[in-house]
């Protein structure tokens, strides 16, 4: 191990993020923090509504200007602060150094363009290369990415492709500037699962050629397992839980990410026996409760933690939890909590 | 309460069902020759990715496309061409909870519908039975009044259900009825339906595209590739000795929720994507992508075959013995 630490490509310090709702601006993510280091893989895991997209959005200062503001915190890439950036600063950065991939690969991308047009495109707008040059260069990436016969399909149109085809594509454009960070959000949520796993391998594959970041957004724990060096659990705009992968899912210290744990289908039915599930549904922004959010379906709870804010708990140098409770979780007393 | 054993008749028989769209050069096998039976109180499971043909099967069996070939029974009686008074023994979950129920009706209303079209029930028995309804689902007696918009994707799907469940169908198809809903909510409604298996010896059709939730509900699977059911079986056997390379190759992508097995397994990834469904291969529909694939595989078409631990798969391979080592090395 080296003495000096090394700066981290992306650092996420207390972001807090507000949207419009009916008139009132209602926080929807906040004390959000983390930083990913070179090479690694951070997983945001949470359930729809928990803000795992508007963090991954926030992050490249794509959320909606009039509805949404980030009114506390910073994101560092690489020790720069890229919120109050201007629009030209960012789009500097954007697509180049740190780029993103979306589930809906068919909405983001231009029906009237062919494919290798709107790759060459990214690629002229930040490396400065001539028109040739750029569709050389999409034609590489595109065959980089396991798309066949690149050249020929470069001049085919999105809807030319099936949905596996199109999010290469994507992750063609994605990849095409050698970005130090990729912002992944549910990028295999629409594909079949025997495509997802072309796609996973074929992340993890540039990802070792390039040495490239990921923060991968995804609701599937099972992906998580697959792709993620730590994990980021969120509920109901909080990060509650954040490990390495294998100390998450040995042993987990939020009886959230135990209790999600626990729903993962696993084996054959018992019909005799009742299905575990969390009871009960996640609260929405506006009634965000002053203590801890996840109380009023939390197995463990006590009066302490619905009377205030529960501060991330730092656990060694590598783990954080939101949970007064955790020392309990880490007993196997605590786990029957669950049963 | 019975052994489901003893009932002679099956609650569902399907035989060598075809479905067809289109015509001539556009014509679109959905579904080519699936056959399989269902015992009264238990669950045939439907797994395939998509435009594996596992929806416009569920919608055959319920009567809402026809078939071009073969059979629907329920109960010993013919069920291949319903007539409206029949359709209420099939009925139907669909995936979105959100475009199924209709958002200016209360739920009241949408729960009477049936029994006034089926049960042509009077007032006072119809609020008897949505009371009912409304509790064997889990929803309070005041959801009736409510519409749809004022539930969570959970209780609308639960909604749903009692909808489905209110003229006492012999089959309930669910058509991806769980995989629009989050983790915690999905469980609860997993549970929910196997609760009201039990105690109404519910007979489900089980189409899903995830693999976790199939193992958990279904005593039978049955696997489909491009409109053809490539292997059939008891939940267990297909779960954990896939036959059909398809079958591996669809179980082995699937994400594993352990990040320690990560580095240690053997994956058989699938080369390439499915062929146009337009395009009726002489041999097998697998051979185009099959990573044990030989040279008859692409004129002759496969045999079925029984195996040895319970159901069928079409395959020329002999067993999955001798094609086991072939995928190991694609890993």
């Amino acid at each position: 191990m080296s003495s000096s630490v090394p700066v981290p490509v992306i650092k996420v310090e207390d972001l807090t993020v507000e949207f419009r709702i009916s008139g009132d601006w209602v926080p929807v993510v906040t004390g959000v923090s983390f930083e990913v280091h070179r090479g690694h893989t951070l997983a945001i895991v949470g359930e729809s509504g928990s803000g795992k997209t508007v963090t991954s959005m926030a992050m490249m200062g794509l959320l909606p200007g009039r509805q949404s503001r980030v009114s506390s915190g910073r994101i560092e890439f690489e020790g720069r602060n890229l919120i109050g950036l201007r629009r030209r600063e960012l789009n500097q950065i954007r697509g180049g150094a740190v780029s993103m991939i979306f589930q809906e690969p068919m909405t983001s991308l231009n029906p009237a363009f062919t494919v290798g047009d709107q790759i060459a495109e990214v690629v002229r707008s930040h490396c400065d290369v001539g028109r040739r040059e750029a569709t050389r260069i999409a034609i590489t990436k595109m065959d980089a990415v396991g798309i066949p016969q690149a050249a020929r399909r470069a001049r085919a149109f999105p809807h030319e492709f099936s949905g596996g085809m199109r999010q290469r594509v994507m992750i063609a454009m994605a990849v095409s500037c050698e970005p130090r960070l990729l912002i992944a959000d549910e990028p295999t949520t629409a594909l079949d699962v025997t495509i997802q796993a072309q796609i996973l391998e074929l992340l993890r594959d540039l990802q070792e050629q390039q040495g490239m970041s990921m923060v991968f957004v995804t609701h599937d724990l099972g992906v998580v397992a697959e792709v993620a060096d730590d994990v980021a659990v969120m509920y109901a705009g909080n990060i509650v839980e954040r490990a390495p992968v294998d100390k998450l899912f040995a042993n987990p210290r939020h009886p959230y990410t135990a209790g999600l744990l626990r729903s993962m289908p696993a084996g054959a039915r018992d019909r005799s026996a009742t299905i575990y599930s969390i009871r009960g549904a996640p609260p929405k922004p506006a009634d965000f409760p002053p203590g801890c959010r996840f109380a009023e379906r939390c197995p463990a709870v006590r009066t302490e933690c619905v009377e205030s804010i529960i501060p991330p708990i730092e656990l060694g140098t590598s783990r954080m939890v939101r949970c007064l409770r955790h020392d309990q979780l880490a007993t196997s007393e605590g786990r029957d909590l669950h049963a | 309460m019975p052994d489901p054993n003893h009932d002679e008749q099956p609650a569902l028989a399907v035989e060598h069902i075809g479905v067809e769209f289109g015509k001539g050069p556009r014509r679109l096998r959905a579904v080519q020759d699936v056959s399989f039976e269902v015992a009264t109180g238990r669950t045939m499971a439907i797994v395939g990715e998509s435009g594996s043909g596992k929806s416009t099967l569920a919608r055959a069996i319920s009567g809402l496309v026809p078939l071009s070939a073969g059979s629907v029974t329920v109960r010993g009686k013919d069920f291949t061409r319903p007539t409206r008074a029949q359709r209420r023994h099939v009925q139907m979950v669909f995936q979105d909870p959100y475009s199924s129920l209709d958002p200016s009706s209360t739920i009241g209303s949408s729960l009477a519908e049936p029994l006034i079209v089926h049960e042509r029930m009077g007032r006072r028995d119809r609020g008897e039975r949505i009371k009912e309804l409304l509790d064997s689902v889990g929803l309070p007696q005041d959801a009736a009044g409510r519409f749809p918009h004022e539930f969570s994707g959970g209780q609308r799907q639960r909604i749903a259900i009692a909808r489905a469940i209110a003229t006492r169908p012999e089959v309930l198809i669910l058509d991806e009825a769980v995989s629009a809903l989050d983790v915690s909510t999905q469980n609860q409604i997993m549970g929910l339906l196997n609760e009201l298996q039990e105690q109404h010896r519910l007979t489900f059709v089980f189409i899903s595209h995830d693999l976790g939730v199939v193992r958990w509900l279904g005593d039978q699977t049955l696997v489909m590739y491009m409109g053809h059911a490539v292997e059939s079986g008891p939940t267990e056997r297909v779960h954990s000795q896939p036959e059909h390379p398809y079958s591996q190759a669809l179980l082995s992508a699937m994400p594993v929720p352990d990040p320690s097995v990560r580095a240690l397994r053997g994956r058989t990834l699938l080369r390439g994507e499915p062929p146009s469904p337009y395009e009726s291969p002489r041999g097998c529909i697998f051979a185009s992508r099959c990573p044990a694939v030989i040279d008859v595989c692409h004129t002759v078409l496969p045999p079925v075959r029984t195996s040895a631990a319970g159901g069928t798969s079409i395959c020329h391979l002999e067993t999955s013995g001798s094609f086991a080592p072939v995928l190991q090395t694609q890993a």
